[in-house]
């Protein structure tokens, strides 16, 4: 749950503004804006730059309808397809005669601001509130050109900026202020998944704690009765070495409440724990306060302490240690079955040293390597 | 000082099971050593039989609760040789002893092999370090602790580790007899640092007479 994309939530709130938008920006280019090019066609000068202006429009609009499908964004690529629609707007303002400026058949102005949704309604609502301005400013700049400023044009330049404009913002608006709740919901839901581990890793440890003392009780309190009533005798060596691994493993537990920021100390614990489980009776030493070193070497830290305690019998004493610079982990077993020398894993300084059957084996981790000495 | 043949010990330990643990490995001892008095208060050690005990086997902690650094003070004050005895490994519990004055420190797992040792080392004034405490001096980074040569740490963690004098002298080519000179001479160093006591005086001054250490190094 930890790595749960926080956007999620927001990217499937979003695809659903997004299909609108780009249903409404088709819906506009091919049942409004193409009936009144066709309607016009006569009246363009020329008339393939009107339809070209068209062509680019639906293709943006067709290009956005594949990236929504694909849950993708435009990306930087929005930048130059403004630009773009934009300067062929421009130009096929040029083609629109003059009286036919800010009236139906010119669909240039109604039909631009529904593109800068599709394109910016996931940026900023400024953003998108300039690209719709662009629009009625060429309008208005191109029609100044043309000399038709008189009332009626100017009436109805402001009054399609203003109904259709408005569409479009609140179109864009709307958008975004779905993306906000969005985004809010996924860091609540994160939060929530969050809060939702912590309990669990909690429960987990509980339970782990519980289940040891658990076993404790169901090993240690039989013996302990035996003892007293007579029926487990303390001179029979089997009682004494049910005794020993007993104590070695409440040692252990009581080593263990302290080493939750310490996962070697943990990681060395299972291991001494499986060792246990065979009959091996360990005592386990710390001293000090060592370094923590990365995940792989503490693998091969463990593992080496575990080659050499796995093939033991008997007894065996493991040791942890170190300073902030460096680890050492350390295992001596009776009757190991380990060839002895000196040898490197990666940073691992490993010593292996045989006396008769007992068996010592020292791997150690330095920060910075020694030099060698 | 001595009131019969060999040495004899008193014993301070809450736990019944220790205490007659402790006396059967004296028991067993070759030479054995006499256990005159046992008890879970410092009383069994200042009055009665246990107040000409050579040596006292001091259970650090005798009630629930905080180390009886207390007690161990007022022991070490009166000039006894004081062997702790205690299921605490931490190096600051063990060196806080040493500074207290008490003449070793062993925990309660590594009673078996080195209790009778200890016990007859620390009777002659005889430095004696068993694993736990060469651990907690060779990480030792309080101020005014005694300086270690490299060579000397390195005996100490590989004492600490393997728990074998044999192994260690392998392991760094050298002597058990040099292994046991290098432990001896850390132990003393610390005797002759930190707050004095009668006990550590004696420590130094038998390890000048036997050779352990010269005069200019203190």
């Amino acid at each position: 749950m930890a790595d749960a994309d926080p956007d999620f939530l927001a990217a499937h709130l979003l695809r659903g503004v997004r299909v609108a938008s780009t249903v409404i920006a088709t819906t506009i280019l091919v049942g409004l804006a193409l009936p009144n090019v066709l309607g016009a066609l006569d009246a363009y000068r020329p008339a393939w730059l009107v339809l070209a202006w068209f062509a680019v429009l639906l293709a943006v609009a067709l290009v956005d309808g594949v990236l929504v499908l694909r849950r993708r964004s435009w990306g930087p690529a929005r930048w130059p397809v403004a630009a773009m629609i934009l300067a062929v707007s421009g130009a096929a303002l040029t083609a629109v005669p003059g009286p036919q400026l800010v009236t139906p058949a010119d669909p240039i102005l109604g039909t631009v601001g529904w593109l800068g949704v599709l394109l910016f309604a996931d940026r900023s609502i400024r953003l998108l509130a300039a690209f719709l301005a662009c629009s009625p400013v060429l309008t208005l700049v191109y029609v100044g050109f043309a000399d038709r400023l008189d009332q009626p044009t100017i009436a109805r330049l402001l009054l399609a900026t203003v109904s259709i404009g408005g569409f479009q913002l609140a179109a864009g608006a709307a958008a975004m202020a779905l993306r906000r709740v969005a985004a809010e919901a996924s860091a609540a839901a994160v939060r929530q998944s969050e809060i939702r581990t912590a309990e669990a890793v909690a429960a987990q440890l509980h339970a782990d704690r519980d289940g040891r003392y658990e076993a404790l009780r169901d090993s240690v309190v039989p013996l302990l009765t035996g003892m007293a009533d007579g029926s487990l005798r303390p001179a029979d060596p089997g009682v004494r070495q049910r005794c020993a691994v007993e104590a070695a493993r409440m040692r252990r537990l009581f080593a263990e409440a302290d080493d939750t920021a310490d996962p070697l100390g943990s990681a060395l614990a299972a291991v001494i724990d499986v060792a246990e489980r065979r009959g091996v009776v360990v005592s386990l030493s710390r001293l000090g306060r060592w370094v923590q070193p990365p995940g792989d070497v503490r693998g091969m830290l463990v593992d080496e302490v575990a080659a050499a305690l796995l093939s033991a019998d008997g007894s065996a004493r493991v040791t942890i240690g170190g300073s902030e610079e460096t680890v050492a982990v350390s295992v001596v077993v009776e009757r190991g079955d380990v060839e002895g020398g000196i040898r490197d894993r990666g940073d691992v300084h490993i010593t292996t040293l045989t006396e008769g059957d007992r068996v010592w084996v020292e791997a150690r981790w330095t920060r910075v390597p020694a030099p060698v000495s | 000082m001595d009131q019969g043949p060999g040495t004899s010990v008193v014993i301070i330990d809450d736990h019944p099971a220790i205490v007659s643990g402790v006396a059967a490995w004296c028991a067993a001892a070759d030479p054995p050593i006499r256990v005159v008095d046992t008890g879970d208060r410092l009383a069994v050690a200042c009055a009665g039989p246990g107040r000409s005990a050579d040596v006292v086997v001091f259970d650090l902690r005798l009630r629930p609760g905080p180390p009886a650094f207390r007690e161990l003070q007022q022991l070490t004050d009166a000039g006894r040789r004081v062997v702790v005895y205690s299921q605490h490994d931490d190096a600051g519990t063990v060196l806080q002893c040493l500074e207290l004055g008490a003449a070793t420190y062993l925990t309660k797992a590594e009673g078996k092999e080195h209790l009778i040792p200890a016990v007859r080392a620390v009777a002659a004034d005889r430095p004696y370090a068993a694993p736990a405490l060469s651990g907690a001096m060779a990480v030792d980074r309080s101020p005014g602790r005694p300086v270690l040569s490299d060579r000397e740490r390195d005996v100490l963690i590989a004492w600490f580790e393997s728990d074998s004098k044999s192994l260690v002298a392998e392991r760094l080519y050298l002597s058990v007899k040099t292994v046991e000179t290098y432990i001896g001479r850390v132990r003393v160093k610390y005797a002759n640092a930190g707050r004095p006591a009668t006990t550590k005086a004696a420590l130094v001054a038998r390890a000048l007479q036997d050779g352990l250490i010269e005069l200019d190094e203190l």
